[in-house]
Parts: structure tokens; C-alpha cells; sequence
């Protein structure tokens, strides 16, 4: 037995097993216990300097304030705005300079900045508020935050462009519409549907929540490529809803585009929604 | 405060609380791992910089380091020594860039009157008086000088195998080097401490 494994037992390094196997030795080998006792003797001054002290008061907190504190402005230099991290209180992020260069409220989308812009307007008030007072700034709240519509997501498109650019869009995709429509291959790259649309009826393929609007939709349905991004659809008739679903196996699995057309307006109505969450094919019931 | 999580956080070991902290980025699972490494940490660093406001800052940056990294952490793997390692490279980094200053703590003990102690005064340390705290402290000091004076690589391995009471493969892991590595290290760490101390 060499003398590392012997430094290993007298400093408790070495596996359980090994222990036991040395301790068996050391019964066994009284020179080897001899040689135990001469390291022993060897590293006993080090016992003089293995005291313990006291950590600085507090260094485990003050750690992870300064790491949440970094962590915070790490996170708004990324971008990743969370307005979970308000509510926390934890943060003074509101107040970081990286906060107003990187994430100014006015570049937020318009509801998010209406929200926020109307709960910084009334925070100050809200300590020395009463009751009343209180009410009525949760009912502006409430005013100042878009009730979200059911089923209709702003798509991208209306984000990103003004409505001059949209319209400009609009009228390029009726031109590359009308003619698939008309059974053209013109316009497949970005969507297709069936030449003979499916007489399903809709109540049959859309989801439990959508029942009550499938009920007053009716038949025929038709295939949408999920593979385009943005598909573009030209109606024809005003007076319409539109309703896409997503089909999964067969079955229509969840509503993705509920689109109605003014009835008040005449001729051709431009809608374009985005596909990406389209797993497979997707169907477009009209309800006359 | 450190805020308490709803669950028993305590009774977690570090390695669940690491991966807890991986996954959901939960801070209490954070927080829970800095107390629970804030003495032993701290005190590893302070023996290794010689310095209590050095190892604070050190514990720190390890702590840092452990946030950014955390999701290098690997499954099965044992935290403690990933956290040493961590610690042990921080220290190492501040070192060399401090190599040009000595560190001095104001809170040392220092040399005294009674000069310095051979070796054999400072083994026959146990016939030494409790009373007499002014040798005591004074060996203490000789043998910190010692320890001080050995290489990196030699005092690194003593420290975590000696002062923090870690097994050979623990202390392989933290360092990254191999487990024969580390025996043949402490084994030179102890002849070497022994030279010296018999020189002086």
C-alpha cells in the first residue's frame, strides 16, 4: 500500500470500499500503521489552519441581488421584455437606462402600450386612492385594454405596413387569387383549393368551443396549403363569414381565422392570414 | 432576506436543486444553493486568496458564473465539484490578474516577537498551552506562510482535499485532472509543506 493511499485514508479521500480494504490492511500491517502514524505526524500542522470563519454578513443575499440585478438588465438587452416581471416587484427594470433605450413603451404593440401607459398613469394615484378612486381607475384600465376578439387575431400583415402598403398587397394577391379560383394553376405556390369542394358539414368537423358558430355555417369547405406562409383569399361575395380550420387526421382539430365580410360593401373583399400553425391542411367554410 | 419557496427546498439535493433551478429558472432553488454553499465556499476561497474581501468577491463571480452556465450542467453529474471547479478557475483568474500585488488581509494574524517556529515546534502543537494564544496563532501563521508558498497546482489540491473534505475523484473532477493526478499532487503538497516548515 503506497503512501497516497494512506494520505487518502487519513483525509477521508478515498471510496467507502477503500476505506474498509485500507482499515483491513492497517490491522493487519504493522509497519503500515507505523507509516500511518509518521504521516499523521506530517500533516497535523495543517490543523492549525483549518479553522471555519464567518462568511461577511448577508454575502448570500448580496450575491443574488446583484445576480437577479444583472439577470434583469441581461434579459432587457436581449429583448426579452416579460411584463410578468412587473408584477414580481423584485425588479426596478422600469427604471434601467437599457429599459428606455431598448424597450421604450411606444415601441410596444399599441394594446400592450396603451396597458402599460395607463397603469403608469395611474400608479401614482393608486397609494393615496380611495375606494371610489380606485374603481374608477380600474375601470379606465379596463377601458384602456382592447378586449381581445374571439378567434381573430390581427395578422401579421396589419402589424407591420400601413394601410396604403396593405392595400397595395391586397390588390397583388386578388390578381393572383382570381385566377385559382377560376381553377387556374396561377397562384398554387402560395395556396390551392379543391376544384370540388367537400359538402361536409361544419358542425361535424369543427371543435366543441366553435359549435355554436359552426351551427350556423354551412357546407361546402375548401383546402387551404399550409405550406405558404400568408395565404391570401379573394371573396367574391360580400355578406360571408369565413372560418379556417385546421384538419388533423381528418378532422378538424381547432379554429384558426374567423373572418367576417361587410355586407355593407360590394365587389371583391381582400383577406390574407397567416398559416404557420396550420399542422396539415386547412378548410375555409363560407356561410352564405 | 432570502425568500423561502412553498416547497421544502432544504431537504433537495444540490444536484435537484440545480437542475430545478436549469429547467424553471426558479430562484428560490438558486438562492437555496448560494446559502447552502456560502460558508464552505467562502471559507475555500478565503484559504486559497488569503484574503476574506478577495473570496467574497470570488464567491460572488463563481455564483455568476454559476447562473450563465447552469444550463452547461449536465445530468448525473455531482454539483459540487462543478461548483468548485467554477470557483477554483475564478480564483485562479483573479490571481493572475493580480499577480502583481500581494494580498494582505488586515484581519491575519501576523508575525510576533517569537519569531518563527521550526517545524518540530509547530508538530508538538497539541503540548502547547490553550492559554498561550499568541504561539498558537503564531504557528498557525508559519504554517499559512508555508501552504502559501507552495505551487498552484500542489495547493489547490490540498486545499479541496485537506480543507473541504473531498474525495480524490471529487477534487479530480473539480480540477479537471486525473484522479492519479490528484494523489500524486496531495503527496507532493504534503512533502513540500513538510520542507518548508522544517527549513524555517
Amino acid at each position: 500500500m503506497n503512501r497516497e493511499t494512506l494520505l487518502g485514508y487519513l483525509m477521508n479521500a478515498l471510496e467507502d470500499g477503500e476505506m474498509s480494504s485500507v482499515e483491513q490492511e492497517l490491522l493487519r500491517q504493522p509497519k503500515l500503521r507505523e507509516q500511518l502514524a509518521e504521516l499523521q505526524r506530517e500533516i497535523s500542522p495543517l490543523a492549525s489552519v483549518n479553522e471555519m470563519s464567518d462568511p461577511p454578513k448577508y454575502l448570500a443575499e448580496k450575491t443574488c441581488n446583484k445576480i437577479w440585478a444583472a439577470a434583469g438588465k441581461d434579459e432587457l438587452y436581449r429583448g426579452e421584455f416579460d411584463t410578468a416581471g412587473f408584477n414580481t416587484g423584485e425588479d426596478t427594470v422600469i427604471s434601467m437606462p437599457m429599459f428606455a433605450e431598448r424597450n421604450r413603451i411606444s415601441d410596444l404593440p399599441s394594446d400592450r402600450s396603451d396597458m402599460l401607459q395607463a397603469i403608469l398613469a395611474a400608479s401614482p394615484k393608486i397609494e393615496s386612492a380611495n375606494t371610489e378612486d380606485v374603481e374608477k381607475i380600474v375601470k379606465r384600465l379596463k377601458r384602456n385594454v382592447p378586449q381581445p376578439a374571439v378567434r381573430k387575431p390581427v395578422p401579421h400583415f396589419y402589424r407591420k405596413y400601413d394601410i396604403a402598403a396593405a392595400f397595395a398587397v391586397g390588390i397583388l394577391a386578388a390578381l393572383l387569387v382570381f385566377p385559382a379560383l377560376n381553377g387556374s394553376t396561377v397562384g398554387q405556390k402560395e395556396f390551392s383549393m379543391t376544384q370540388t369542394p367537400e359538402p361536409v358539414a361544419a358542425s361535424q368537423v369543427l371543435s366543441e368551443p366553435e359549435q355554436q358558430t359552426a351551427a350556423v355555417l354551412d357546407s361546402p369547405m375548401e383546402l387551404v396549403d399550409s405550406g405558404a406562409d400568408y395565404v391570401p383569399l379573394t371573396v367574391p361575395t360580400p355578406g360571408r363569414d369565413i372560418i379556417l380550420g385546421d384538419i388533423i387526421l381528418g378532422q378538424t382539430s381547432d379554429l384558426l381565422l374567423s373572418h367576417s365580410i361587410d355586407g355593407t360593401k360590394n365587389g371583391w373583399q381582400n383577406i390574407s392570414f397567416s398559416t404557420p400553425d396550420i399542422a396539415n391542411q386547412a378548410k375555409i367554410f363560407r356561410n352564405k | 432576506m432570502i425568500r423561502t419557496a412553498a416547497v421544502n427546498l432544504s431537504q433537495w439535493t444540490d444536484e435537484e436543486l440545480i437542475l430545478e433551478y436549469q429547467s424553471t429558472r426558479q430562484r428560490a432553488a438558486f438562492e437555496e444553493l448560494v446559502s447552502r454553499y456560502e460558508r464552505e465556499l467562502f471559507n475555500y476561497l478565503k484559504h486559497y486568496l488569503g484574503n476574506a474581501e478577495t473570496a467574497e468577491d470570488v464567491f460572488q463571480a463563481t455564483f455568476l458564473q454559476v447562473h450563465l452556465k447552469c444550463e452547461q450542467y449536465e445530468y448525473g453529474r455531482k454539483f459540487r465539484p462543478w461548483l468548485y471547479r467554477i470557483a477554483t478557475n475564478q480564483a485562479i483568474d483573479l490571481r493572475r490578474k493580480t499577480k502583481h500585488f500581494q494580498i494582505v488581509s488586515i484581519d491575519e494574524p501576523c508575525r510576533n516577537e517569537y519569531g518563527s517556529a521550526s517545524f518540530a515546534d509547530v508538530i508538538s502543537v497539541g503540548n502547547v498551552e490553550p492559554v498561550d494564544g499568541s504561539i498558537r496563532n503564531e504557528q498557525a501563521v508559519e504554517v499559512r506562510e508555508a501552504v502559501e508558498k507552495l505551487p498552484d497546482t500542489l495547493r489547490q489540491v490540498l486545499y479541496l482535499v485537506y480543507f473541504q473534505g473531498m474525495k480524490y475523484n471529487e477534487a479530480a473532477e473539480s480540477l479537471g485532472i486525473p484522479f492519479g493526478t490528484i494523489k500524486s499532487r496531495l503527496n507532493a503538497a504534503v512533502k513540500k509543506l513538510n520542507t518548508l516548515l522544517t527549513n524555517d
